[in-house]
């Protein structure tokens, strides 16, 4: 694991290598002790000696990362995808704050409580008294309503804006630190889907400067209250953020400067890391043991990404809709060679897709294993279903930026089930065009990939689930009477408590039926110079790395 | 001349119409840039209310005439992707680009010259085969691959240059070669033939008579008169180096045209694809146009035929 190495004590700790203990740091510490001390004692003014101290402490240096995409890089929540929340981040702060394990902090959000009425019905946010935009004007709770009723406009195009919207039933801003959300029903998630650990929804911009300006001009020079302020930007290529005199939640920034750029081409990232033109890059997970040999540090968002396959339209009258072959194919396929050569040895078996492990805090059953492998019982299982020469149907091979090994995962896929006589046909397409079938119902018993984050939200994962299996849903795989009770009672419960068992039910439910195809839950690795980045802790937040951890002191 | 001009006009007109039922037609038939805009678990209400908001919910035949009379006044629409109107993202990249082609065709230029006018002199002989070999591997390896090739070299073994990015003139060297190398091959042949026409003609030989030196008579007299074809194919592909740098744009993060419709492409942001498109081709409709204006004016049996 990396340590965290004191600049000043670099050299000092290099001096006691097959040395004694005594270091020049501790002779160092001593020699600041000592000067206190002096300077206490001769009665120098206070503020003099604040100028010495932590108060003197400036944001210095530059921060630069090169990332594959960055959302779409219009600063402005609604006109954004959850892809850009990492530098939006920087720029604004949110109503709810959040822990780096996606629990909710009364810390660095704004809100500094909140509450659920009785009837399940309001929740209260108090909000914290004197954070300021970066033009100085105060944040209050007129801001907060703005931003979300904007946030929740039909053209928004923030990840979760349709489930807000399905939920408010009316904002209001009693007076200037308090914001009343009434709801069309229960909805006990609403505090954590307004968070940082959610999506990008619940960012606060100044109402007034907005209107002044406009979008236009609101995006070009966006203000928010966050660490960092906007420098500049072009969209798809750049953005500059500079560091603010001190944040209210962050303290006085690390960086002076912060740039994302987008270095489509993986080369050319890695090129421009070993020259030191950048200071992190994202890099495909197959690069990570040769960069770490090469003395760089990789952080890793653990298990980030939870990536299976589903059975699409179950219900037809194709192979799948038969339990037995859905469970032959999923012990057809050996997923510790999977995850040690198509994933590099950077991903850890799951029980069920798209219910990871981070699920586990939302109720999901720990106890589940993986499917083994196991070809003979996949072969018997294919003959007792009636296929004992097996069956042909068809997959989907498209690239994806979150998961670039895909089409090799539905080669060796394909690879496997014809060790027990299934043929897969292979179909490279484009996600776009796969999506589109899959929405307009054009793959009845096909097989397709994807990776979603690993969600720790009951809520959200709730939501997730509704939309992969309820029947009424166009993106489902099953239309079964029984899966469909147990996700509407999830639903409808009306305690934390029992949503999680629920949770539970729903994920043996899945597992039992061999509802999906598991793979694995992949790391997403960021490679950074080892000299400058010694530490992140990119958290188990959705859509982002814990940004802010990196501009921290 | 002036029903040869309305004739061509009239083609240049219908060769952009043509053109912009294809690209709105291919655009739209390859995927719906509303499914990559929203996360896998949008479910179908939020994919349906997004296509409202961006009025793709109309029918095609609507759609295509909101693009043409706007196109037409030059309001391309608003980006899918960055929510802004398409000309403002051309115009914040067009100065990148058109500085990159300059610097692209200025190297082709100082490549493919000498090497045409040598192959044209030398014919036959190893300088000749030399030349050919250096133009057509520019033509024949893949851009993307030189570029890669070139960022080792220069930028991470030898430290000499940077890796990607704009900022400073040293930033232009890579990728202007890597985008000038891909053109020498054309215009290098085309002059080479060019060439030997020229110094195969009668006032070639009465200058050599006249015991003007070899030099004045290939650089001075022989090169003027080879370069009119190639400056003609030269201003084609300044347009399309403007417009067209997809790749080198991609490998060196060079925020230009290509870029951005490289990123349209990927999100089907129909607005970017179809204004960079249109755009193209209005540049080399237009030059095409001018060129075969200016060979009728010269020549009365271009216009008469």
């Amino acid at each position: 694991m990396n340590t965290v190495v004191r600049p000043w004590c670099a050299g000092a700790q290099k001096s006691t290598q097959g040395g004694r203990r005594r270091t020049a740091c501790s002779d160092a510490i001593k020699l600041i002790v000592a000067v206190a001390v002096t300077v206490a004692a001769i009665g120098l003014p206070s503020a003099a000696y604040a100028g010495a101290g932590p108060a003197a402490e400036k944001p210095t240096g530059e921060l630069r990362l090169a990332m594959a995409g960055i959302g779409v890089m219009r600063p402005i929540p609604w006109q954004e995808t959850v892809f850009g929340k990492g530098y939006l981040l920087l720029l604004y702060d949110w109503l709810v704050g959040a822990n780096p394990d996606g629990s909710l902090s009364s810390a660095n959000g704004i809100a500094e409580h909140w509450e659920m009425s009785d009837d399940r019905l309001t929740w209260t946010f108090r909000l914290r008294e004197g954070i300021k935009f970066h033009d100085g004007t105060d944040l209050t709770a007129e801001d907060v309503k703005w931003s979300l009723e904007m946030v929740t406009k039909p053209e928004s195009i923030a990840g979760f804006a349709a489930r807000l919207r399905a939920t408010i039933k009316a904002i209001e801003a009693p007076d200037p630190y308090t914001v009343v959300i009434r709801t069309h029903k229960p909805d006990l998630w609403l505090a954590q889907d307004l968070s940082m650990a959610a999506g990008h929804e619940a960012a606060i911009l100044p109402r007034e400067y907005y209107e002044k300006v406009g979008a236009d001009g609101f995006a070009a020079k966006p203000i928010g209250s966050g660490p960092y302020k906007w420098v500049k930007g072009l969209a798809g290529s750049v953005i500059q953020l500079e560091a603010t005199a001190k944040h209210w939640a962050e303290g006085v920034p690390k960086y002076q400067t912060v740039t994302y750029r987008v270095v489509p081409e993986e080369s050319t990232r890695l090129a421009m890391l070993r020259t030191g033109e950048t200071d992190i890059i994202g890099a495909s997970r197959e690069r990570v043991p040769e960069l770490q040999a090469s003395g760089f540090n990789v952080f890793v968002k653990e298990r980030g990404s939870v990536i299976g396959c589903y059975f699409h339209q179950q219900w037809e009258a194709v192979p799948v809709r038969d339990k037995r072959i859905r469970q032959a194919l999923n012990l057809a396929i050996n997923r510790e060679e999977i995850a040690n050569f198509i994933f590099a040895g950077q991903a850890k078996l799951m029980a069920m897709y798209p219910v990871g492990s981070f699920a586990v805090a939302a109720g999901a059953d720990p106890e589940l294993k993986p499917y083994p492998y196991d070809p003979a019982k996949a072969k018997q299982l294919l003959a007792e279903a009636g296929y004992p020469n097996g069956f042909e149907t068809t997959i989907y091979s498209y690239a994806r930026e979150d998961i670039p090994e895909l089409p090799r995962l539905v080669e060796a896929i394909a690879g496997y089930m014809a060790k027990i006589g299934v043929k897969l046909n292979i179909f490279s397409t484009e996600y776009p065009v796969a999506r589109t079938k899959r929405m307009t119902g054009n793959m009845p018993g096909h097989i397709s990939c994807l990776g979603t984050p690993n969600r720790s939200n009951p809520g959200d994962l709730l939501t997730l689930m509704y939309t992969l299996h309820h029947s009424s849903s166009r993106f489902t795989d099953h239309k079964s009477p029984e899966l469909d009770a147990l996700l509407e009672a999830a639903q409808a419960a009306g305690t934390e408590q029992e949503v999680k068992r629920l949770i539970g039910d729903l994920h043996r439910w899945l597992y039992n039926d061999y509802a999906t195809m598991p793979i694995a839950e992949a790391s997403i690795p960021f490679v950074a110079n080892s000299k400058k980045i010694t530490a992140w802790d990119l958290g188990r937040t959705l859509y982002d790395n814990n940004d802010r951890d990196l501009i921290r002191r | 001349m002036q029903r040869y001009v309305i004739k061509r006009l009239l083609q240049s007109l219908v060769t952009l119409v043509v053109l912009s039922i294809i690209v709105f037609c291919l655009t739209r038939f390859t995927g719906d840039p509303v499914v990559l805009m929203l996360p896998d678990d949008a479910s179908h209400e939020d994919i349906m209310q997004l296509r409202r908001a961006l009025g793709l919910d109309k029918p095609l035949p609507v759609q295509y005439w909101y693009f043409v009379s706007r196109a037409v006044q030059g309001d391309f629409g608003r980006s899918i992707k960055g929510q802004m109107p398409v000309m403002d993202l051309i115009s914040d990249r067009l100065p990148n680009s058109l500085k990159l082609a300059a610097v692209s065709l200025v190297i082709t230029l100082m490549l493919a010259l000498p090497l045409g006018v040598m192959a044209a002199v030398k014919k036959g002989t190893s300088i000749d085969t030399l030349a050919n070999v250096v133009a057509v591997l520019g033509q024949s390896l893949p851009q993307f691959w030189v570029g890669i090739v070139l960022i080792q070299l220069f930028a991470v073994r030898l430290r000499l240059l940077p890796v990607a990015g704009t900022g400073s003139l040293y930033h232009y060297i890579l990728p202007g070669f890597t985008l000038g190398w891909f053109l020498v091959a054309g215009i290098m042949r085309l002059l080479r033939s060019s060439m030997l026409e020229v110094l195969d003609s009668e006032f070639v030989k009465l200058a050599r008579i006249k015991g003007l030196s070899p030099r004045t008579v290939i650089w001075k007299h022989a090169l003027k008169n080879a370069l009119i074809p190639v400056l003609t194919f030269g201003a084609i592909y300044l347009a399309i180096l403007i417009t067209g740098a997809i790749l080198v744009e991609t490998v060196f993060a060079w925020p230009g045209i290509g870029q951005l419709v490289y990123q349209g492409i990927v999100y089907r942001d129909f607005p970017v694809v179809q204004a960079v498109v249109m755009l193209t081709a209005l540049i080399v409709v237009t030059v095409n146009l001018l060129v075969d204006l200016a060979y009728a004016y010269i020549d009365p049996r271009i216009r008469y035929s």
